[in-house]
């Protein structure tokens, strides 16, 4: 279950990295 | 490794797919920014800047926004409503949340069951709603990522064409924010109805999203 679980980490992060940077992005009026 | 792949197959082929889309969108996208640069007489820029811009971001979220709202509202919706024959649908008379029992909760869980389905109080409410928790803060965060980066994006357009600047509640009362929000929306809701109710009739064989071939059309939550 340990690549299972880091799969559903890698996903996480994409996902709440991915809308975390571009909140950053548009309120910096990059 | 053979067994890393055949556990997570399904996992590694979307995100190579999601990868593969994302890196093609951020080119088309960045020749298209340029050409619009070029037509207007401006400077055009390298594709590491596109990549940190308000246009590529609002592009990215608007659609994430709209694909986290179908799923969110499809794991919400089914919980109550049901229809006749759809594998996505429970069983016409299982409308509701179901018992601790079924649900296998509290006393009712079981030695392989997870921690907090064992436990009782806000714990196990957190748990038992955790999916839809998570995807609805991720639509919502994406559609606020969409309204950012769009604000961002119109007004750096509007200073071009020597417009006043818009402020954030104006442009989300914008019509600009509610089309590109609505013409996303419109699509996901018509692709999951659709898929509820196509799967009444026609079939893919060896789909865990469809009803196995030979099963009557009236068979309602049976997967294939």
């Amino acid at each position: 279950m340990g690549s299972t679980r880091a799969i559903f980490v890698l996903y996480l992060l994409i996902l709440v990295g991915g809308v975390g940077f571009y909140t950053v992005v548009g309120l910096t009026h990059h | 490794m053979r067994t890393l792949w055949r556990d997570n197959s399904l996992s590694f082929v979307f995100f190579g797919f999601f990868v593969a889309a994302l890196v093609g969108q951020a080119f088309a996208g960045w020749h298209e920014y340029n050409n619009e640069a070029i037509t207007h007489h401006q400077e055009t820029i390298a594709l590491g800047r596109y990549l940190v811009s308000s246009s590529f971001g609002n592009a990215v979220m608007e659609n994430w926004q709209s694909e986290y709202l179908q799923f969110t509202l499809y794991i919400l919706l089914t919980v109550w409503f049901v229809q006749k024959g759809s594998p996505e649908s429970k069983q016409l008379d299982r409308g509701g949340t179901g018992s601790d029992e079924d649900q296998r909760v509290g006393e009712h869980a079981r030695e392989d069951s997870p921690r907090w389905a064992r436990v009782r109080g806000i714990r196990l409410w957190v748990y038992s709603n955790s999916l839809l928790l998570v995807m609805g803060a991720i639509w919502l965060g994406s559609w606020c990522a969409q309204s950012i980066t769009g604000w961002s994006d119109y007004s750096a357009d509007r200073l071009a064409h020597g417009e006043p600047r818009v402020d954030y509640v104006q442009y989300l009362g914008s019509a600009s924010f509610w089309e590109s929000t609505l013409q996303n929306w419109q699509s996901e809701f018509l692709a999951v109805g659709s898929m509820a109710v196509l799967a009444i009739y026609l079939r893919q064989r060896g789909s865990p999203e469809s009803k196995p071939v030979g099963a009557p059309h009236s068979a309602t939550g049976v997967e294939g």
